[in-house]
Protein backbone atom coordinates (compact mmCIF):
# COMPACT_ATOMS: atom_id res chain seq x y z
CA UNK A 1 0.00 0.00 0.00
CA UNK A 2 1.13 3.50 -0.87
CA UNK A 3 1.40 6.21 2.27
CA UNK A 4 -1.14 8.97 0.63
CA UNK A 5 1.45 11.24 -0.25
CA UNK A 6 1.08 15.47 0.11
CA UNK A 7 2.37 16.74 -3.05
CA UNK A 8 0.78 18.63 -5.50
CA UNK A 9 1.53 17.25 -8.40
CA UNK A 10 -1.40 16.97 -10.84
CA UNK A 11 -2.33 13.82 -12.42
CA UNK A 12 -1.58 15.13 -16.04
CA UNK A 13 2.14 14.60 -15.08
CA UNK A 14 1.97 10.54 -15.13
CA UNK A 15 3.84 9.94 -18.19
CA UNK A 16 2.45 8.55 -21.49
CA UNK A 17 3.29 5.04 -21.74
CA UNK A 18 2.99 4.84 -25.57
CA UNK A 19 5.77 7.43 -26.74
CA UNK A 20 8.77 6.08 -24.79
CA UNK A 21 9.63 3.29 -27.15
CA UNK A 22 9.14 5.81 -30.46
CA UNK A 23 11.18 8.80 -28.79
CA UNK A 24 13.78 6.18 -27.07
CA UNK A 25 16.96 4.92 -28.19
CA UNK A 26 15.96 0.96 -29.26
CA UNK A 27 13.92 2.55 -31.76
CA UNK A 28 16.56 4.21 -33.11
CA UNK A 29 19.02 1.74 -33.30
CA UNK A 30 16.57 -0.81 -34.71
CA UNK A 31 15.81 1.62 -37.49
CA UNK A 32 19.77 2.43 -38.63
CA UNK A 33 20.28 -1.42 -38.27
CA UNK A 34 17.16 -1.97 -40.83
CA UNK A 35 18.74 0.97 -43.09
CA UNK A 36 22.41 -0.80 -43.14
CA UNK A 37 20.89 -4.45 -43.76
CA UNK A 38 18.95 -1.95 -46.97
CA UNK A 39 20.89 -0.35 -48.07
CA UNK A 40 24.17 -3.42 -48.39
CA UNK A 41 21.68 -5.71 -50.05
CA UNK A 42 20.22 -2.86 -52.39
CA UNK A 43 23.77 -2.35 -53.86
CA UNK A 44 24.15 -4.94 -56.73
CA UNK A 45 27.82 -5.89 -56.45
CA UNK A 46 28.14 -7.80 -59.76
CA UNK A 47 30.08 -11.12 -59.71
CA UNK A 48 33.83 -9.57 -57.55
CA UNK A 49 33.89 -6.28 -56.27
CA UNK A 50 37.37 -5.62 -58.01
CA UNK A 51 37.50 -5.93 -62.22
CA UNK A 52 40.02 -8.61 -62.73
CA UNK A 53 41.79 -6.58 -65.64
CA UNK A 54 42.42 -3.98 -63.23
CA UNK A 55 44.71 -5.50 -61.41
CA UNK A 56 47.43 -5.08 -63.74
CA UNK A 57 47.33 -1.38 -63.83
CA UNK A 58 46.69 -1.27 -60.04
CA UNK A 59 50.79 -3.14 -59.27
CA UNK A 60 51.81 -0.46 -61.96
CA UNK A 61 50.60 2.16 -59.85
CA UNK A 62 51.72 1.20 -56.33
CA UNK A 63 55.44 0.32 -57.91
CA UNK A 64 55.60 4.12 -59.29
CA UNK A 65 54.63 5.08 -55.23
CA UNK A 66 58.45 4.65 -54.35
CA UNK A 67 59.65 6.67 -57.55
CA UNK A 68 57.67 9.85 -57.53
CA UNK A 69 59.05 12.05 -60.41
CA UNK A 70 61.31 14.74 -58.66
CA UNK A 71 62.96 16.45 -60.99
CA UNK A 72 63.38 20.47 -60.57
CA UNK A 73 60.62 20.97 -63.22
CA UNK A 74 57.92 19.25 -62.10
CA UNK A 75 58.36 20.26 -58.58
CA UNK A 76 57.90 23.91 -59.67
CA UNK A 77 54.60 22.85 -61.35
CA UNK A 78 53.79 21.07 -58.22
CA UNK A 79 54.29 23.89 -56.11
CA UNK A 80 52.78 26.54 -58.63
CA UNK A 81 49.24 23.63 -58.41
CA UNK A 82 49.38 23.44 -54.74
CA UNK A 83 49.64 26.96 -54.33
CA UNK A 84 46.62 27.27 -56.52
CA UNK A 85 44.86 24.84 -54.52
CA UNK A 86 45.28 26.92 -51.10
CA UNK A 87 44.12 30.04 -53.18
CA UNK A 88 41.22 28.27 -54.14
CA UNK A 89 40.16 26.75 -50.53
CA UNK A 90 41.19 29.86 -48.79
CA UNK A 91 38.69 32.05 -51.01
CA UNK A 92 36.27 29.32 -50.69
CA UNK A 93 35.92 28.78 -47.25
CA UNK A 94 36.24 32.78 -46.36
CA UNK A 95 33.13 33.25 -48.80
CA UNK A 96 31.50 30.36 -47.28
CA UNK A 97 31.58 31.59 -43.64
CA UNK A 98 30.38 35.20 -45.03
CA UNK A 99 27.17 33.10 -46.53
CA UNK A 100 27.01 30.90 -43.74
CA UNK A 101 27.26 32.67 -40.61
CA UNK A 102 24.41 35.06 -41.65
CA UNK A 103 22.29 31.92 -42.63
CA UNK A 104 23.31 29.80 -40.05
CA UNK A 105 22.12 32.91 -37.34
CA UNK A 106 18.79 32.96 -39.22
CA UNK A 107 18.69 28.98 -39.16
CA UNK A 108 19.14 28.84 -35.02
CA UNK A 109 16.20 30.88 -34.90
CA UNK A 110 17.62 32.80 -32.00
CA UNK A 111 16.73 36.23 -33.15
CA UNK A 112 12.88 35.67 -33.30
CA UNK A 113 10.70 35.04 -29.62
CA UNK A 114 7.40 34.32 -31.22
CA UNK A 115 6.92 31.34 -32.58
CA UNK A 116 4.61 32.53 -34.95
CA UNK A 117 7.86 33.74 -36.91
CA UNK A 118 10.54 31.53 -35.22
CA UNK A 119 9.18 27.82 -36.35
CA UNK A 120 8.81 29.04 -40.28
CA UNK A 121 11.82 31.06 -40.01
CA UNK A 122 14.08 27.95 -39.09
CA UNK A 123 12.29 25.56 -41.33
CA UNK A 124 12.70 27.87 -44.20
CA UNK A 125 16.36 28.64 -43.74
CA UNK A 126 17.64 24.88 -42.39
CA UNK A 127 15.25 23.60 -45.79
CA UNK A 128 17.83 26.64 -47.59
CA UNK A 129 20.90 25.47 -46.13
CA UNK A 130 20.16 21.89 -46.51
CA UNK A 131 19.87 21.92 -50.55
CA UNK A 132 23.10 23.92 -50.65
CA UNK A 133 25.14 20.87 -49.25
CA UNK A 134 22.81 18.26 -50.47
CA UNK A 135 24.60 19.31 -53.92
CA UNK A 136 28.11 18.38 -54.01
CA UNK A 137 30.87 20.80 -54.78
CA UNK A 138 31.95 18.81 -58.29
CA UNK A 139 28.11 18.93 -59.28
CA UNK A 140 28.23 22.99 -58.36
CA UNK A 141 32.05 23.09 -60.39
CA UNK A 142 30.02 22.10 -63.55
CA UNK A 143 27.16 23.76 -62.82
CA UNK A 144 29.60 26.83 -63.07
CA UNK A 145 32.10 26.23 -65.28
CA UNK A 146 29.08 25.73 -67.74
CA UNK A 147 27.37 29.43 -66.35
CA UNK A 148 30.85 31.62 -66.22
CA UNK A 149 33.24 29.37 -67.71
CA UNK A 150 36.61 28.03 -66.33
CA UNK A 151 37.64 31.22 -63.95
CA UNK A 152 38.42 30.99 -60.71
CA UNK A 153 35.10 32.01 -59.85
CA UNK A 154 33.68 28.90 -60.73
CA UNK A 155 35.79 26.84 -58.45
CA UNK A 156 35.70 29.41 -55.24
CA UNK A 157 31.71 29.65 -55.83
CA UNK A 158 31.46 25.85 -56.50
CA UNK A 159 33.43 25.31 -53.30
CA UNK A 160 31.31 28.02 -50.85
CA UNK A 161 28.04 27.04 -51.84
CA UNK A 162 28.03 23.74 -50.22
CA UNK A 163 30.30 24.52 -47.81
CA UNK A 164 28.46 27.60 -46.38
CA UNK A 165 24.90 24.92 -46.55
CA UNK A 166 27.92 22.53 -43.82
CA UNK A 167 29.42 25.38 -41.94
CA UNK A 168 25.78 27.23 -41.40
CA UNK A 169 24.14 23.94 -40.08
CA UNK A 170 26.58 23.95 -38.06
CA UNK A 171 26.82 27.18 -36.64
CA UNK A 172 23.92 26.86 -36.32
CA UNK A 173 23.35 24.18 -33.82
CA UNK A 174 26.70 25.80 -31.91
CA UNK A 175 24.14 28.80 -31.26
CA UNK A 176 21.64 26.86 -29.91
CA UNK A 177 23.78 24.61 -27.68
CA UNK A 178 25.57 27.67 -25.83
CA UNK A 179 24.37 27.39 -22.23
CA UNK A 180 20.95 29.42 -21.16
CA UNK A 181 22.06 31.15 -17.77
CA UNK A 182 24.18 33.92 -18.98
CA UNK A 183 21.43 34.63 -22.05
CA UNK A 184 18.70 34.83 -19.09
CA UNK A 185 20.57 37.23 -17.04
CA UNK A 186 21.45 39.47 -20.35
CA UNK A 187 17.88 39.37 -21.01
CA UNK A 188 17.18 40.11 -17.48
CA UNK A 189 19.18 43.68 -17.88
CA UNK A 190 16.92 44.12 -20.67
CA UNK A 191 18.40 43.14 -23.84
CA UNK A 192 17.00 42.52 -27.30
CA UNK A 193 17.78 39.05 -28.42
CA UNK A 194 20.17 40.78 -31.21
CA UNK A 195 22.09 42.31 -28.07
CA UNK A 196 21.76 38.81 -26.30
CA UNK A 197 23.40 37.29 -29.92
CA UNK A 198 26.18 39.64 -29.41
CA UNK A 199 26.71 39.60 -25.63
CA UNK A 200 26.11 36.17 -25.34
CA UNK A 201 25.40 33.81 -27.91
CA UNK A 202 28.04 34.98 -30.38
CA UNK A 203 31.37 35.26 -27.64
CA UNK A 204 30.36 32.05 -26.65
CA UNK A 205 29.68 29.98 -29.52
CA UNK A 206 33.06 31.14 -31.14
CA UNK A 207 35.57 28.95 -30.20
CA UNK A 208 33.75 26.01 -31.12
CA UNK A 209 32.65 27.62 -34.46
CA UNK A 210 36.37 29.02 -34.92
CA UNK A 211 37.43 24.74 -34.40
CA UNK A 212 34.75 23.53 -36.28
CA UNK A 213 35.51 26.08 -39.56
CA UNK A 214 39.49 25.22 -39.44
CA UNK A 215 38.48 21.57 -39.27
CA UNK A 216 36.45 22.10 -41.90
CA UNK A 217 39.19 23.93 -44.09
CA UNK A 218 41.69 20.93 -44.13
CA UNK A 219 38.03 19.17 -46.04
CA UNK A 220 38.20 22.26 -48.47
CA UNK A 221 41.87 21.78 -49.37
CA UNK A 222 41.06 18.26 -49.97
CA UNK A 223 37.59 19.73 -52.09
CA UNK A 224 39.87 22.18 -53.79
CA UNK A 225 41.83 19.50 -55.42
CA UNK A 226 39.30 17.63 -56.60
CA UNK A 227 37.72 20.88 -58.22
CA UNK A 228 40.88 20.41 -60.72
CA UNK A 229 39.64 17.38 -62.08
CA UNK A 230 36.66 19.61 -63.80
CA UNK A 231 39.22 21.79 -65.13
CA UNK A 232 39.99 24.70 -63.54
CA UNK A 233 43.72 24.03 -62.36
CA UNK A 234 45.50 22.87 -59.09
CA UNK A 235 46.57 20.03 -58.07
CA UNK A 236 43.54 17.90 -59.03
CA UNK A 237 44.33 18.79 -62.94
CA UNK A 238 47.93 18.48 -62.58
CA UNK A 239 46.88 14.82 -61.51
CA UNK A 240 43.86 14.64 -64.13
CA UNK A 241 46.41 14.97 -66.65
CA UNK A 242 49.43 12.71 -65.23
CA UNK A 243 46.81 9.61 -65.08
CA UNK A 244 45.47 10.44 -68.58
CA UNK A 245 49.47 10.07 -69.84
CA UNK A 246 49.64 7.03 -67.64
CA UNK A 247 52.87 8.97 -66.03
CA UNK A 248 52.08 7.29 -62.42
CA UNK A 249 55.42 8.91 -61.30
CA UNK A 250 54.15 12.14 -61.66
CA UNK A 251 50.79 11.35 -60.16
CA UNK A 252 52.79 10.18 -57.00
CA UNK A 253 54.97 13.34 -56.39
CA UNK A 254 51.29 15.14 -56.85
CA UNK A 255 49.89 12.65 -54.54
CA UNK A 256 52.62 13.16 -51.48
CA UNK A 257 52.15 16.70 -52.28
CA UNK A 258 48.14 16.94 -51.58
CA UNK A 259 48.82 14.63 -48.75
CA UNK A 260 52.11 16.68 -47.33
CA UNK A 261 49.37 19.53 -48.12
CA UNK A 262 46.80 18.45 -45.49
CA UNK A 263 49.09 17.60 -42.84
CA UNK A 264 50.13 20.71 -42.97
CA UNK A 265 46.84 22.22 -42.69
CA UNK A 266 46.05 19.39 -40.47
CA UNK A 267 48.65 20.70 -37.95
CA UNK A 268 48.29 24.07 -38.09
CA UNK A 269 44.54 23.73 -37.52
CA UNK A 270 44.68 21.48 -34.53
CA UNK A 271 47.12 24.27 -32.96
CA UNK A 272 44.87 27.06 -33.38
CA UNK A 273 41.91 24.98 -32.47
CA UNK A 274 43.88 23.72 -29.26
CA UNK A 275 44.79 27.29 -28.81
CA UNK A 276 41.06 28.45 -29.04
CA UNK A 277 39.43 25.67 -26.46
CA UNK A 278 42.45 26.28 -23.68
CA UNK B 1 1.97 41.11 9.02
CA UNK B 2 -1.50 41.79 7.24
CA UNK B 3 -1.62 42.91 3.60
CA UNK B 4 -4.73 44.22 2.80
CA UNK B 5 -4.58 46.38 -0.55
CA UNK B 6 -2.13 47.67 -2.19
CA UNK B 7 0.00 50.63 -0.31
CA UNK B 8 1.18 53.60 -2.80
CA UNK B 9 5.04 51.47 -1.81
CA UNK B 10 3.74 48.20 -3.06
CA UNK B 11 6.51 47.40 -6.15
CA UNK B 12 6.78 44.02 -6.30
CA UNK B 13 2.65 41.97 -6.51
CA UNK B 14 1.62 38.67 -6.88
CA UNK B 15 -1.83 37.84 -6.94
CA UNK B 16 -2.51 33.98 -6.68
CA UNK B 17 0.42 33.28 -9.21
CA UNK B 18 0.69 29.58 -10.31
CA UNK B 19 3.58 27.99 -12.26
CA UNK B 20 3.27 24.59 -14.18
CA UNK B 21 5.84 22.98 -15.84
CA UNK B 22 4.87 20.30 -18.13
CA UNK B 23 1.49 19.55 -15.60
CA UNK B 24 4.39 19.65 -12.37
CA UNK B 25 3.22 22.52 -9.97
CA UNK B 26 6.28 24.55 -9.34
CA UNK B 27 4.47 27.13 -7.97
CA UNK B 28 0.68 26.80 -6.84
CA UNK B 29 -1.10 29.94 -6.14
CA UNK B 30 1.14 32.19 -4.31
CA UNK B 31 0.19 35.48 -3.26
CA UNK B 32 2.27 38.39 -2.03
CA UNK B 33 3.40 42.02 -1.49
CA UNK B 34 6.32 43.39 -1.28
CA UNK B 35 6.84 47.13 -0.31
CA UNK B 36 9.87 48.95 -1.49
CA UNK B 37 12.77 49.35 0.47
CA UNK B 38 12.24 45.38 2.21
CA UNK B 39 15.43 43.11 2.18
CA UNK B 40 12.96 39.68 1.68
CA UNK B 41 14.43 36.12 1.82
CA UNK B 42 12.90 33.42 0.98
CA UNK B 43 13.65 30.36 2.62
CA UNK B 44 12.65 26.54 1.60
CA UNK B 45 13.77 23.24 0.04
CA UNK B 46 15.37 22.47 -2.63
CA UNK B 47 12.69 21.98 -5.39
CA UNK B 48 10.41 24.27 -3.13
CA UNK B 49 9.78 26.42 -6.32
CA UNK B 50 12.65 29.55 -5.18
CA UNK B 51 13.84 29.54 -8.55
CA UNK B 52 10.68 29.65 -10.14
CA UNK B 53 9.07 32.86 -7.80
CA UNK B 54 12.34 34.86 -8.71
CA UNK B 55 12.28 34.34 -12.08
CA UNK B 56 8.19 35.36 -12.26
CA UNK B 57 9.36 38.49 -10.81
CA UNK B 58 12.44 39.30 -12.82
CA UNK B 59 10.00 38.44 -16.24
CA UNK B 60 12.31 35.33 -17.23
CA UNK B 61 9.18 33.13 -16.83
CA UNK B 62 5.48 33.49 -17.29
CA UNK B 63 2.96 32.55 -14.91
CA UNK B 64 0.62 29.65 -15.74
CA UNK B 65 -2.09 31.77 -13.60
CA UNK B 66 -2.35 34.67 -11.67
CA UNK B 67 -0.49 38.09 -12.33
CA UNK B 68 2.59 39.64 -11.28
CA UNK B 69 2.84 43.54 -10.76
CA UNK B 70 5.57 45.68 -11.02
CA UNK B 71 5.18 49.27 -9.80
CA UNK B 72 1.30 48.82 -10.02
CA UNK B 73 1.89 48.11 -14.00
CA UNK B 74 1.45 44.26 -14.82
CA UNK B 75 4.72 42.69 -15.89
CA UNK B 76 2.94 40.65 -18.78
CA UNK B 77 2.21 44.39 -20.43
CA UNK B 78 5.95 44.73 -20.31
CA UNK B 79 8.82 43.46 -23.06
CA UNK B 80 12.14 43.03 -22.62
CA UNK B 81 13.69 46.40 -22.71
CA UNK B 82 14.67 49.66 -20.75
CA UNK B 83 11.38 49.79 -18.85
CA UNK B 84 11.62 46.23 -17.47
CA UNK B 85 15.84 46.92 -17.23
CA UNK B 86 15.08 49.98 -14.73
CA UNK B 87 12.54 47.52 -12.80
CA UNK B 88 14.19 44.49 -11.60
CA UNK B 89 17.93 43.27 -12.18
CA UNK B 90 18.84 39.76 -11.45
CA UNK B 91 21.30 37.45 -10.20
CA UNK B 92 22.21 33.84 -10.06
CA UNK B 93 24.43 31.49 -7.61
CA UNK B 94 26.53 30.73 -11.11
CA UNK B 95 27.00 30.44 -14.65
CA UNK B 96 25.07 33.72 -15.41
CA UNK B 97 28.40 35.28 -16.75
CA UNK B 98 29.21 35.26 -20.31
CA UNK B 99 32.70 33.53 -19.16
CA UNK B 100 34.38 33.97 -22.40
CA UNK B 101 34.12 38.15 -21.97
CA UNK B 102 36.03 40.24 -19.84
CA UNK B 103 35.35 41.95 -16.91
CA UNK B 104 34.02 44.92 -18.62
CA UNK B 105 32.20 43.76 -20.72
CA UNK B 106 29.97 41.70 -18.33
CA UNK B 107 29.44 44.89 -16.30
CA UNK B 108 28.37 46.64 -19.05
CA UNK B 109 25.90 44.61 -20.04
CA UNK B 110 23.57 45.37 -16.85
CA UNK B 111 23.38 48.78 -19.45
CA UNK B 112 22.34 46.83 -22.17
CA UNK B 113 18.76 47.62 -22.14
CA UNK B 114 19.21 51.45 -22.14
CA UNK B 115 21.94 51.30 -25.07
CA UNK B 116 21.04 51.27 -28.78
CA UNK B 117 21.76 48.28 -30.76
CA UNK B 118 24.85 50.77 -32.25
CA UNK B 119 26.02 51.98 -28.79
CA UNK B 120 25.97 47.76 -27.67
CA UNK B 121 27.99 46.83 -30.74
CA UNK B 122 30.20 49.53 -30.08
CA UNK B 123 30.76 48.45 -26.19
CA UNK B 124 32.44 44.84 -27.60
CA UNK B 125 34.95 46.86 -29.40
CA UNK B 126 36.41 49.83 -26.57
CA UNK B 127 34.44 50.78 -23.08
CA UNK B 128 31.05 52.41 -23.47
CA UNK B 129 30.93 54.86 -19.99
CA UNK B 130 34.26 53.83 -18.83
CA UNK B 131 33.95 55.88 -15.43
CA UNK B 132 30.07 54.03 -14.53
CA UNK B 133 32.47 50.46 -15.27
CA UNK B 134 35.07 51.50 -13.44
CA UNK B 135 33.32 52.75 -10.15
CA UNK B 136 30.72 49.98 -10.30
CA UNK B 137 34.16 47.43 -10.18
CA UNK B 138 35.85 49.65 -7.68
CA UNK B 139 32.51 49.68 -5.62
CA UNK B 140 32.51 45.60 -5.41
CA UNK B 141 36.16 45.76 -4.40
CA UNK B 142 37.62 44.54 -8.17
CA UNK B 143 38.88 47.22 -9.67
CA UNK B 144 41.98 45.46 -10.95
CA UNK B 145 40.00 42.90 -12.73
CA UNK B 146 38.72 45.07 -15.65
CA UNK B 147 40.52 43.25 -18.40
CA UNK B 148 40.33 40.20 -16.89
CA UNK B 149 38.74 37.32 -18.94
CA UNK B 150 35.89 36.42 -16.62
CA UNK B 151 36.13 32.61 -16.90
CA UNK B 152 39.31 33.34 -14.96
CA UNK B 153 38.09 34.93 -12.20
CA UNK B 154 37.51 32.41 -9.02
CA UNK B 155 33.75 31.82 -7.93
CA UNK B 156 33.42 34.60 -5.22
CA UNK B 157 34.90 37.18 -7.98
CA UNK B 158 32.31 36.36 -10.18
CA UNK B 159 29.62 36.63 -7.70
CA UNK B 160 30.97 40.38 -7.10
CA UNK B 161 31.58 41.26 -11.13
CA UNK B 162 27.70 39.85 -11.12
CA UNK B 163 27.18 42.98 -8.29
CA UNK B 164 28.53 44.82 -10.62
CA UNK B 165 26.73 44.69 -13.77
CA UNK B 166 23.52 45.11 -11.06
CA UNK B 167 25.03 48.24 -10.08
CA UNK B 168 25.46 49.00 -13.63
CA UNK B 169 22.25 48.07 -14.24
CA UNK B 170 20.33 50.43 -11.37
CA UNK B 171 16.91 48.44 -11.83
CA UNK B 172 14.52 49.30 -8.63
CA UNK B 173 14.59 46.06 -7.15
CA UNK B 174 17.39 43.10 -6.95
CA UNK B 175 16.46 39.49 -7.61
CA UNK B 176 19.46 37.34 -6.69
CA UNK B 177 19.11 33.32 -6.63
CA UNK B 178 21.03 31.39 -3.92
CA UNK B 179 23.78 34.43 -4.28
CA UNK B 180 26.43 32.69 -1.70
CA UNK B 181 25.52 29.51 -2.22
CA UNK B 182 28.39 27.57 -3.28
CA UNK B 183 30.77 29.66 -0.71
CA UNK B 184 32.33 29.16 2.34
CA UNK B 185 31.02 30.75 5.30
CA UNK B 186 33.42 33.94 5.91
CA UNK B 187 33.56 34.82 2.40
CA UNK B 188 29.75 34.53 1.80
CA UNK B 189 29.07 36.80 5.11
CA UNK B 190 31.26 39.46 2.93
CA UNK B 191 29.32 39.08 -0.20
CA UNK B 192 26.23 39.24 1.38
CA UNK B 193 27.52 42.43 3.40
CA UNK B 194 28.28 43.98 0.05
CA UNK B 195 25.13 42.86 -2.08
CA UNK B 196 22.82 44.14 0.78
CA UNK B 197 24.83 47.59 1.49
CA UNK B 198 24.77 47.76 -2.49
CA UNK B 199 21.32 46.99 -2.07
CA UNK B 200 20.12 49.77 1.04
CA UNK B 201 22.56 52.57 0.24
CA UNK B 202 20.41 53.53 -2.88
CA UNK B 203 16.70 52.25 -1.01
CA UNK B 204 16.40 49.35 -3.40
CA UNK B 205 14.28 46.17 -2.65
CA UNK B 206 15.82 42.76 -2.41
CA UNK B 207 14.30 39.22 -2.89
CA UNK B 208 17.10 37.14 -2.59
CA UNK B 209 16.80 32.94 -1.96
CA UNK B 210 19.17 31.66 1.05
CA UNK B 211 19.74 28.26 2.21
CA UNK B 212 21.36 29.67 5.80
CA UNK B 213 18.76 30.72 8.69
CA UNK B 214 22.15 32.99 9.89
CA UNK B 215 21.88 35.03 6.68
CA UNK B 216 18.73 35.15 6.81
CA UNK B 217 18.50 36.83 10.35
CA UNK B 218 20.90 39.01 10.04
CA UNK B 219 20.71 40.19 6.49
CA UNK B 220 16.59 40.36 5.89
CA UNK B 221 13.70 42.20 7.06
CA UNK B 222 11.28 39.39 6.15
CA UNK B 223 11.13 35.97 5.37
CA UNK B 224 8.86 33.77 2.95
CA UNK B 225 8.69 30.04 3.65
CA UNK B 226 8.27 27.94 0.35
CA UNK B 227 7.31 23.78 0.53
CA UNK B 228 6.29 22.28 -2.94
CA UNK B 229 5.18 25.88 -4.31
CA UNK B 230 2.80 26.42 -1.63
CA UNK B 231 3.09 29.73 0.84
CA UNK B 232 4.31 28.16 4.54
CA UNK B 233 4.59 31.50 6.06
CA UNK B 234 5.49 35.23 5.50
CA UNK B 235 6.72 37.24 8.62
CA UNK B 236 8.97 39.73 9.41
CA UNK B 237 12.33 37.94 10.39
CA UNK B 238 11.84 38.66 14.14
CA UNK B 239 9.09 36.45 14.44
CA UNK B 240 10.72 33.50 12.15
CA UNK B 241 10.80 30.99 15.03
CA UNK B 242 12.96 27.67 14.73
CA UNK B 243 9.59 26.11 15.16
CA UNK B 244 8.56 27.39 11.54
CA UNK B 245 12.19 26.95 10.25
CA UNK B 246 11.73 22.69 11.53
CA UNK B 247 8.68 22.40 9.78
CA UNK B 248 10.01 24.04 6.28
CA UNK B 249 13.19 21.67 5.79
CA UNK B 250 11.31 18.82 7.81
CA UNK B 251 11.66 15.77 5.31
CA UNK B 252 8.33 13.92 6.27
CA UNK B 253 5.88 16.85 7.56
CA UNK B 254 3.95 15.58 11.19
CA UNK B 255 0.62 14.75 9.20
CA UNK B 256 -2.45 16.48 11.29
N1 LIG C 1 12.40 24.69 -16.58
C1 LIG C 1 11.80 23.74 -15.85
N2 LIG C 1 11.22 22.67 -16.44
C2 LIG C 1 10.62 21.71 -15.73
N3 LIG C 1 10.51 21.71 -14.41
C3 LIG C 1 11.07 22.73 -13.74
C4 LIG C 1 11.74 23.80 -14.42
N4 LIG C 1 12.19 24.67 -13.49
C5 LIG C 1 11.81 24.18 -12.30
N5 LIG C 1 11.14 23.02 -12.43
C6 LIG C 1 10.57 22.23 -11.34
O1 LIG C 1 9.83 23.08 -10.53
C7 LIG C 1 10.04 22.78 -9.16
C8 LIG C 1 10.56 24.00 -8.42
O2 LIG C 1 11.86 24.29 -8.90
P1 LIG C 1 12.73 25.52 -8.42
O3 LIG C 1 11.93 26.76 -8.52
O4 LIG C 1 14.00 25.50 -9.18
O5 LIG C 1 13.01 25.17 -6.89
P2 LIG C 1 14.16 25.72 -5.92
O6 LIG C 1 14.78 26.89 -6.56
O7 LIG C 1 13.45 26.02 -4.67
O8 LIG C 1 15.11 24.60 -5.73
C9 LIG C 1 11.00 21.62 -9.11
O9 LIG C 1 10.23 20.45 -8.94
C10 LIG C 1 11.65 21.64 -10.46
O10 LIG C 1 11.98 20.34 -10.85
MG1 LIG D 1 16.81 27.06 -7.14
Amino acid sequence: MRPSSASTTSPQASRNPRGDFFRGRGFLTLLLVAALLWSLTSLSWGSSPVHPGGLGSIGQFFQAAIRPDLSAEFLGLVVGSAWKTVAYAVAGICLAVGLGLPLGILASGVLARSPRVKVPGIAGFRFLLGAMRAVHELIWAWFFVAAVGLSPAAAIFALAIPYAGILGRIYADILNDVPDEPLRALRASGASEIKVLLYGRLPMALPDMLSYTFYRFECAIRSAAIMGFVGVGGLGMQIQLSLADLYFDEVWTLLYALVALVLLVDLWSSWVRRYLTS
Amino acid sequence: MAHNGSSPTTIVRLESVSKRYNGTAALASVSLQIREGERVAVLGPSGSGKTTLLHLVAGIERPSEGHVQLAGQPLSSMSAGPRLAELVGMMHQQLDLVPHLSVKHNVQAGRLGRWSLWKSLLSLVSLRESEMVERALERVGIPEKLHERTSHLSGGEQQRVAMARLLAQQSRVVLADEPVASLDPARAEDLMDLLVSIVTESGKTLIASVHSTHLTRKYFSRAVGLREGTLEFDLPVEQLTDEALKRLYDIAPSLP
